[in-house]
């Protein structure tokens, strides 16, 4: 039967005994799944052995694309990339944009799946239905950029898929690079290629994809585009991206400054207000069919960083190298190349760093122990270190392996190690704002992490945490209640017109799943999107691309299947419910007077898991909900 | 003067809507290789570089073209092609200073931008960011380069030899 | 006003669509010695090859002189021009001219080797040569010289499934346009489809009683039931040499810039003469089928009484050799002896490429398996911009905006391997 709107196989690669084969996709996969993470899931949980060594030969490392990419809806362009964590020891994800998941699928593949471990360092190259491992001897050992320039020189057009030395040398947080400037950074899927000696997956391909009905796809593409440029967020975002939050979260003082213990730094709006786009950027650059474009292409003019030239100023890097590490503006731009030809995740690698220099304030790490000062604000310290963690030298070799098990082997420093399940937290400081995306930190399927469960309504304007941790402020009117594309039964319980408030449990829930279904069909999370584009919009492009009928509720129904495929591969990998709380800082430290109580995030937490279905106390999901699902375990 | 595909540079941030675009509404296909407007992009420079078929008056295509299937329609100056005749030798897209010619690799033919034969260009109307205008231009495609360059790149080309080379005797009677 | 045109070949024709948009009411009238309207004959390996149909050849049909109102001599040979009287002598008659535009062309030689004549040996210059081998039914190949048409009919007969063998005189396949290097991978592409090359070979002898059996070289014997000599041209200037035209010294027909011989109201175009080279200026044959369409229009334009200079030929070969995309442009390596030329080069098992710089600007290009930018390179070459502006211009967005294609040519300057350092 012929497969509309896909690429149609999966291809699966064998670096142990360099055996390709070419699974074709069937409706069946297809549906259950729809693309992206719900593929890596599905094929995860049901081929990887429990108990595999992350870094060892067993692991499986998935590359799927959403459902949509390779069409111009507004910003299809999402590739997943999964496998075993070697941070958390569970389902690690993550997610990225660009153009590498056009040419997949392109070439015929809606999902990659790498198994085994090859002899000498390779790349694979492909190009339609030709697949090549070929040696990488010449590229190992170079940065990421060198690898690009090389690889793109020799075979025209691929999109590049790599690590960095950072990957080569199992950086337990090393990242995957998506070409130059975009990547799968958190959860260090980059050390599981560089375990698997893969130095990089090149790939172009010259099939066409065949929409089911054009001519009503074409009609889905004008709606979600009318949707997203009727956002709230939309012309904001245009203009700066994510860069309007950073002032926000530092009158909030829930910035990540200087390893969560500040809340927020005295200059923060001069270095990191969403002016410096202004200052250094002048133009815009978009992914793959994108209507929104908030990258900025980055240029340093004069000064100790002059030159430098990046795809930058987004929230994630200036949170993690000017808040965390407390550095100014034109090195966290500097941090940004270097992390992006490293290969190493710009969240982590700014955690590790504030880390160590946390220790060093408290005297806990000495000039020795470093074999330099170290201290929060010192751009010369941050970046010897990163690249010491990187080549793994000295202290970097203890570093490298994330700040749980850094500070494991150290012997101290437990207080300082911000992490969730072994992931390092990102920005927003609990303490400071309480809201859907902290508990998500908690609930993540892939540890400390907000970017899983982002909700449609979520704003930057209010910080009032007046409600037991159970609700925040909804702060809309009802228009924007009444659009937002949620089941009606479902949205009363959600959010409080009356008393202004959203559900904290119950919107985390629908959020997660909402992402999920955005992960898994290929477009982005960015707010213009999240707010406007939900299942009804989805069911309607989808069903018109792919012919394979599909009502908002069976895809929403499908992403939620896949969440609960994720948790139970955690949970046969070992998952427990003590691991599933905040660094003990957020509980006792109070920041600005304030602590998280834990006793009270409890309670939310079980309501979450009621909300899902899962036993409140071992977070196990329940039978009824694995039936409801069409889940049968393993 | 006829409307053409007009492009501000400064304003396109690669999105690549507009290939697509082209690609599914001339080729019925969904691949950005079978657009006839391709954006060049370069991150090394920066650049995200729509380029289409300037429809130049003195067109390099047309010159090369092995099979003479290249002419400019005098009407509205469009430059169009005969692709029953193509052989697909390529000599019209190594010629074209703007790599504005695509070979579609399924036919093996090279095709170029017809302005959605005569209509509204689709590409224009899908790009989100007005890089793309359909406009009437004071003047466009290659010569505006060409003054442009001449401009910025102020190099003298070295004299065209002289009309009379030496030797040449001049004979005979003409009527 | 009437304009006589010898030749019925792309020059002749352009020059006849020329005069006929300028001059709408003037006289036109071409002759040729084939019998057949015009066609290309770039494309008679591709019909050999089954790619093209016979009549796909045709760029003219005989309705089309009808309707540019051209008036047509074919299959007839000029006996004399006397330039006195102003008219060209053909077999049945004579043609007063106002104005004379020489594109005669050139014809395919053969060596006058032993056994040439048998049956069995062939050229490949046009539609009738095409037809006789076809009907010919060759099955043993032996192709004599590797430049372009040798090279294409070597692919051709190997899909039709003739076992086929190429000799080259000098020491590397189509050396005019490609060093040592690229025309190794060349070389290499057509021995993986199945074609032998034999390079630093010459052919001493054919053999056979009758008809062609086999070929001497002068290091072994090869049998073979075909033969196709592809060693190169001879301009056709015999009977503008006798009607006093200048020749010049590489053997074609000395013109201007405009396109006018020694005698006024006379003009040349296309393989007949000697162009010069937009790169170097220096005197060279361009026998390009671009090179006689261009030059064909220029003399179309001054005959017609519309001043126009032709700015010199360009050497553009675009070969899709065993399915890679050969491109050669501008100087070769082996064509500039005297001037040192620096290299760049790139290679990978999928596709090559080298740039030839000349004191800081790009005096020629061959690439094997690139088709993006090569618009780019060729106006790098023909404009003669100096490296260091094409580094200024990338660095500066405005000015990159306003000259595009010279990012198209970035890629070639900066990727991998051996980058130039501006």
């Amino acid at each position: 039967m012929e497969l509309y709107g896909y690429g149609g196989s999966i291809l699966e690669i064998d670096l142990t005994g360099n055996k390709v084969k070419k699974r074709v996709l069937t409706p069946e996969f297809a549906r259950s799944g729809i693309g992206g993470i719900g593929f890596n899931a599905k094929i995860l949980y049901e081929e990887l052995p429990k108990g595999a060594d992350p870094l060892g030969e067993e692991n499986i490392l998935v590359f799927g694309v959403g459902a949509l990419v390779g069409t111009p809806y507004p910003t299809a362009s999402r590739t997943e990339a999964s496998a075993k964590s070697p941070l958390t020891g569970q389902f690690g994800t993550s997610n990225s944009g660009a153009f590498f998941g056009l040419q997949l699928k392109a070439a015929g593949y809606d999902a990659l799946v790498i198994k085994g471990k090859a002899q000498k360092p390779v790349y694979v190259l492909i190009d339609d239905d030709s697949i090549a491992v070929r040696e990488a001897g010449d590229l190992w050992g170079k940065d990421a950029w060198e690898t690009i320039d090389l690889l793109r020189a020799r075979h025209q057009g691929v999109e590049v898929a790599l690590i960095g030395p950072a990957g080569e040398r199992l950086v337990r947080f090393a990242s995957i690079e998506n070409n130059y400037f975009d990547g799968w950074g958190r959860t260090g899927l980059g050390a599981v290629m560089g375990s698997k000696l893969l130095k990089a997956v090149a790939v172009r391909g010259s099939k066409t994809i065949k929409p089911f009905d054009p001519r009503i796809f074409i009609e889905k593409i004008k709606e979600g585009r009318a949707l997203i440029q009727s956002a709230s967020s939309y012309t904001a975002f245009c203009q700066y991206g994510t860069l309007n939050a950073t002032i926000p979260y530092g009158n909030f003082k829930a910035t990540s400054a200087h390893n969560f213990t500040k809340g927020t730094l005295p200059d923060w709006d001069k270095t990191a207000g969403k002016q410096v786009v202004d200052e250094y950027s002048d133009r815009h650059v978009a992914c793959q069919s994108c209507i929104i474009a908030c990258g900025h292409w980055t240029e340093i003019k004069e000064g100790k960083y002059k030159g430098v030239k990046v795809k930058d100023l987004e929230i994630t890097p200036v949170m993690s190298y000017a808040a965390t590490v407390g550095l100014d503006t034109e090195p966290t731009i500097k941090a940004t190349e270097l992390c992006q030809r490293y290969g190493v995740d710009l969240v982590s690698s700014g955690g590790v760093i504030g880390f160590a220099m946390e220790l060093c304030q408290q005297g806990l790490l000495t000039r020795e122990d470093v074999g330099y000062d170290l201290e929060f604000g010192n751009d010369d310290a941050a970046f010897k270190l990163l690249e010491d963690i990187v080549y793994r030298r000295g202290l970097g070799d203890i570093l490298a392996e994330g700040v749980k098990r850094a500070a494991e082997r150290l012997g101290k420093g437990r207080e300082s190690a911000i992490h969730v399940k072994g992931l390092e937290l990102p920005f927003i400081d609990p303490r400071g704002r309480w809201s859907t995306w902290t508990l998500g930190m908690l609930t993540n399927i892939r540890g400390g992490d907000f970017l899983r469960c982002r909700n449609p309504v979520e704003n930057l304007r209010y910080n009032e945490n007046k409600y037991d941790f159970k609700k925040e402020r909804f702060g809309f009117k009802k228009p924007m209640y009444d659009a937002l594309d949620m089941p009606d039964d479902l949205k009363k319980k959600a959010i409080d017109l009356e008393e202004d408030t959203v559900d904290i449990a119950v919107m985390s829930r629908w959020a997660e799943d909402l992402i999920n279904l955005f992960n898994a069909i290929g477009i982005c999370i960015r707010p213009p999107v999240l707010e406007k584009v939900g299942p009804t919009a989805l069911a309607g492009a989808y069903t018109a691309l792919t012919g394979l009928k599909m009502t908002p509720e069976e895809l929403m129904k499908s992403a939620e299947k896949t969440w609960n495929l994720m948790k139970l591969f955690n949970l046969r990998e070992g998952e427990n419910t003590s691991e599933i709380r905040f660094p003990e800082r957020y509980y006792k430290v109070p920041l600005c007077e304030k602590v998280v109580d834990e006793e009270k995030v409890g309670r939310v937490l079980e309501e979450y898991y009621k909300a899902r279905g899962w036993d409140p106390v071992t977070t196990i999901p329940g039978k009824e909900k694995l039936r409801e699902l069409g889940i049968e375990e393993i | 003067m006829d409307k053409r595909i007009v492009i501000d540079p400064g304003k396109c941030d690669g999105c690549g809507i507009c290939e697509l675009v082209c690609a599914a509404g001339r080729s019925g296909t969904w691949h950005p290789a079978l657009s006839r407007i391709k954006v060049k992009k370069d991150p090394i420079w920066s650049l995200n570089l729509p380029v289409v078929c300037s429809h130049c008056e003195d067109a390099p295509c047309g010159s090369a073209c092995l099979m003479n299937i290249i002419d400019k329609d005098y009407s509205t100056g469009l430059t169009l092609r005969v692709l029953s005749r193509c052989i697909g030798c390529r000599a019209c897209q190594v010629s074209c200073p703007f790599d504005a010619c695509t070979y579609d690799y399924r036919s093996e033919k090279v095709v170029n931008c017809d302005l959605c034969e005569g209509r509204a260009p689709e590409c224009v109307s899908c790009c989100p960011t007005g890089a793309l205008r359909y406009e009437r231009a004071e003047y466009f495609g290659e010569e505006k380069l060409k003054a442009a360059a001449r401009a910025a790149i102020i190099e003298e080309a070295e004299p065209v030899p002289d009309k009379d080379t030496p030797g040449l005797k001049r004979s005979g009677g003409v009527k | 006003m009437r304009t006589v045109i010898i030749g019925n070949g792309v020059s002749g024709n352009k020059a006849a669509e020329t005069i006929r948009r300028q001059k709408p009411d003037w006289e036109v009238v071409m002759i040729s010695r084939e019998a057949l309207p015009a066609y290309s004959a770039c494309a008679l390996p591709d019909c050999l090859a089954g790619w093209v149909s016979r009549d796909d050849l045709f760029i003219k049909s005989f309705s089309d002189y009808r309707e540019l109102s051209i008036r047509t001599e074919f299959g007839k040979e000029v006996r004399l021009i006397d330039t006195a009287s102003c008219e060209v002598v053909l077999e049945d008659r004579k043609i007063e001219y106002d104005r004379l535009i020489l594109a005669s062309g050139s014809r395919a030689l053969i060596p006058p080797l032993t056994g040439v004549m048998l049956e069995g040996n062939f050229i490949l210059k046009s539609v009738f040569d095409l037809e006789r081998i076809m009907a010919h039914r060759p099955k043993q190949v032996v192709i004599v010289g590797s430049g372009n048409i040798g090279v294409e009919a070597a692919e051709a007969l190997e899909l039709r499934g003739c076992e086929v063998t190429i000799i080259e005189m000098l020491d590397r396949v189509m050396p005019k346009v490609f060093d040592e290097k690229p025309s190794a991978i060349i070389r290499r592409l057509l021995e993986e489809n199945g074609v032998r090359v034999l390079t630093g070979e010459k052919v001493m002898e054919v053999r056979g009683s009758g008809k062609v059996e086999g070929i001497i070289t002068d290091a072994r014997e090869i049998p073979c039931d075909t033969v196709i000599w592809a060693v190169g041209v001879r301009q056709n200037v015999e009977t503008a040499r006798e009607a006093g035209i200048d020749i010049g010294s590489l053997g074609g027909i000395k013109v201007n810039s405009r396109m006018e011989t020694n005698i006024e109201g006379i003009y040349a175009c296309g393989d007949c003469i000697e162009s010069f080279s937009l790169v170097t200026r220096r005197p060279e044959l361009s026998l390009l089928w671009p090179s006689a369409k261009r030059q064909g229009e220029i003399a179309g334009l001054n005959c017609s009484g519309k001043p126009a200079e032709y700015e010199g030929s360009f050497t553009l070969v675009v070969e899709e050799i065993c399915g890679k995309n050969c491109v050669s442009m501008g100087s070769t390596g082996g064509m500039q002896n005297d001037i040192q030329l620096q290299v760049i080069e790139n290679e990978d098992k999928d596709c090559y490429f080298r740039l030839l710089l000349d004191n800081g600007r790009i005096a020629g290009f061959q690439g094997i398996g690139h088709n993006e930018g090569l618009g780019a390179i060729m106006a790098l070459i023909k404009t003669k911009t100096q490296l260091s502006e094409v580094k200024r211009v990338l660095e500066t967005r405005e000015l990159l905006t306003m000259v595009p294609w010279f990012a198209g040519a970035a890629r070639y300057l900066m990727g991998g391997g051996d980058s130039y350092e501006f």
